[in-house]
């Protein structure tokens, strides 16, 4: 079932107050839970199953051999190369799923004109960070605060070898993450202390794109997709609150959806890998000041820049599980009872 | 509180001061990425160092295809194999004899006549992806009126390291690839396409790009459910994520060849590295064909989302090399 294609210039009407800066958008309607057989595409075979007659059946847990990997990237565009975690550098298979942590970024810095001093409204010019520490909700997470170039991508793979002498059904149950996009356009506000709240004036950027992809895959094949992109326009009479969406796949969660990977027979492998994405990247050297806040001479004033954030908010795949989904076998309906 | 000086001062300096004085702040479990794009110099050092033959990096080759058109489903083809070219077809469309008919492309790109003609077909979704034995991958994808072709094409290796040289590095190869589409005034619809290729490190892209492309329609009025009503392609919008292919605005233009060698770091001795191309299109058309009455008989008038790696015969597009440092 493809995506509906909602992708339509998009225009927003001039508006002068506080609350339409920061427009914080759900990316898609949370999916309802869903079943999926992507057995043909994981193992090229298609196997039927009855979902009501499988979920009845016995998990089983000693079938195969687990190893894991897991990684993860991000890069802003100040440093000359991306960065990853958890180090060494290495490519081995663990017995276990880790949690990796990795935050990039370049924190804004205030600075005088006179003796009026500019404070930026963000911390950071530029923010990469993935988090799988965090309880209960992990981040990937990529942002810019006028100009910048952010990626943050994390992985895991899980491979594995059924070793039993009897076939198993081979399931994932992925837990969709979220996808939160935010876009706030530079502005100036004069006079926060006028009777109707001040006065805004947006500014445009040259550029601006947001990417927020979800996949995984099976065996090298993509079994599951969501991708949700954002591109500002940049025609010669956009707004700055006008946006392009392109809408990709699934939609995203928080939701939970079951993959039927298929029936492995003794000696027979499957890899599972699910890679997450946010990115950002802007040319807006355009910002806006707030103020002049205090007393003549030592004024104050904010600087409010582009704002563009891509959070992917991902779910713990259970105990000794992935970040993501988790992998599990159940005994078919027909190989119960039969004679060792 | 009146005055506002050095207010255009202020907002040059906004720019320049995050960019000239900002400062980096490191964190302790992260580390500079020891993956790098080689320049043609090192390249060519790089290809005289000891190389990991495709057989003995248990080179495996798949493809998927997968397509959907309204009224006819969806089809779905795989194919897996190890050192031999994996081939996946699939299309679906009114029916009508197409001649020759459409099948794998194993070893030659499709013929022109083995694509479906809309004015017979209709809604109508095809796709054909191919890597070849080698590690050439191929794709040819179009939709026409209310339909979705989805295509794979990618490769995986298992990459011994030695004792001693642990140094990685990786070169393959992507053909040329168009992004494009065609809006019908008598059949209009947004239309949209995305190709991604990524390498990956254990399933870990360490190299990424991607390029989509998705127009908009101008008429704000035929956002209902009649399509067929005359409306206009208003933009074409390419987004490109990660190092660009080549692509333009201009829809008509391909990317060129691009062939990439990448140094993957060093690993401990005596590790297996998996390695992977993933490359990935898709092409999505919105709305249905429109069926006008031209002449007295009836028409079909679609729009169309197409996108095609070429199908490229360069010898030895994947080649892996394990040897010293190239720095």
């Amino acid at each position: 079932m493809r995506a509906p294609l909602s992708r339509r210039l998009r225009r927003s009407p001039s508006v002068r107050s506080l609350a339409a800066l920061v427009a914080a958008t759900g990316l898609a309607a949370p999916g309802a839970a869903e079943q999926l057989n992507v057995s043909k595409i994981a193992t090229g075979t298609f196997t039927f199953i009855n979902w009501t007659v499988e979920a009845q059946q016995p998990l089983a847990n000693n079938g195969a051999a687990l190893a894991y990997f897991d990684l993860a990237t991000g890069s802003i565009d100040t440093e000359p190369t991306p960065y990853f975690a958890t180090p060494p550098w290495s490519a081995l298979f663990l017995p276990f799923p880790t949690l990796p942590w990795l935050q990039r970024l370049t924190p804004t810095v205030p600075y005088m004109d006179g003796k009026s001093t500019f404070t930026y409204a963000n911390s950071n010019s530029r923010l990469a960070r993935v988090n799988m520490l965090a309880i209960p909700t992990k981040h990937v997470l990529s942002e810019s605060f006028g100009s910048g170039t952010v990626a943050a991508a994390v992985s895991y793979t899980v491979r594995l070898e059924h070793t039993g002498s009897e076939p198993l059904d081979y399931f994932v149950d992925l837990q969709v993450p979220a996808d939160t996009r935010t876009v706030a356009p530079a502005y100036d506000l004069c006079c926060p202390g006028d009777p109707n709240g001040g006065t805004y004036t947006y500014h445009q950027p040259k550029a601006a794109q947001a990417r927020g992809a979800i996949d995984l895959y099976a065996n090298g094949l993509p079994v599951w997709t969501n991708e949700d992109t954002y591109l500002y326009p940049a025609l010669p009479n956009s707004s700055p609150f006008d946006h392009i969406d392109f809408l990709w796949g699934k939609a995203a969660g928080p939701a939970t959806t079951t993959l039927f990977l298929g029936r492995l027979h003794s000696g027979d492998t499957l890899t599972v890998t699910e890679i997450v994405h946010a990115d950002v990247q802007a040319n807006a050297p355009d910002c806006g000041i707030e103020g002049p806040f205090g007393f003549y001479p030592n004024f104050d004033y904010t600087v409010h820049c582009l704002e563009l954030q891509q959070d992917i908010q991902m779910q713990s795949g259970g105990v000794a599980q992935p970040v993501g989904f988790n992998v599990y076998s159940r005994v078919p309906p027909a190989v119960i009872g039969r004679a060792p | 509180m009146t005055g506002m000086p050095g207010r255009k001062a202020a907002l040059v300096r906004a720019g320049s001061s995050m960019t000239g004085t900002a400062l980096l702040m490191a964190v302790a479990c992260s580390a500079p990425l020891p993956v790098s794009e080689l320049t043609a110099q090192q390249a060519a050092t790089v290809a005289g160092y000891p190389e990991v033959s495709l057989a003995d990096a248990g080179f495996t080759t798949s493809t998927l295809v997968d397509v959907a058109a309204l009224a006819q489903g969806t089809q779905t083809d795989v194919q897996r194999e190890a050192d031999a070219t994996a081939a996946s077809y699939a299309g679906l469309s009114l029916p009508y004899p197409i001649q020759p008919p459409p099948g794998p492309a194993v070893s030659a790109p499709p013929d022109a006549a083995s694509h479906i003609d809309f004015k017979k077909g209709g809604d109508s979704g095809q796709g054909w992806a191919t890597t070849t034995g080698a590690g050439m991958p191929f794709l040819d994808l179009t939709s026409f009126g209310q339909a979705s072709a989805r295509g794979t094409a990618s490769w995986t290796a298992q990459v011994p390291i030695g004792p001693t040289d642990t140094n990685l590095y990786v070169q393959f190869h992507l053909p040329a690839a168009q992004v494009t589409g065609f809006t019908e005034q008598n059949g209009p619809s947004v239309w949209q396409d995305r190709l991604r290729a990524e390498l990956l490190m254990n399933g870990h892209p360490v190299w990424s790009t991607e390029a989509q492309r998705q127009t908009a329609l101008g008429n704000p009025l035929s956002n209902g459910g009649d399509n067929c009503i005359n409306d206009f392609e208003a933009s074409d919008n390419l987004v490109v994520f990660g190092p660009s292919l080549g692509l333009v605005s201009d829809p008509g233009q391909k990317s060129p060849p691009k062939t990439v060698t990448l140094w993957m770091g060093s690993f401990p001795p005596n590790q297996t590295v998996e390695v992977s191309l993933i490359v990935r299109g898709e092409t999505q058309v919105e709305r249905l064909c429109c069926n006008h009455a031209a002449g007295g008989l009836p028409e079909e008038f679609c729009t169309r989302a197409t996108l095609v790696l070429d199908w490229d015969e360069t010898p030895q597009p994947v080649r892996f090399w394990v040897g010293p440092s190239v720095f």
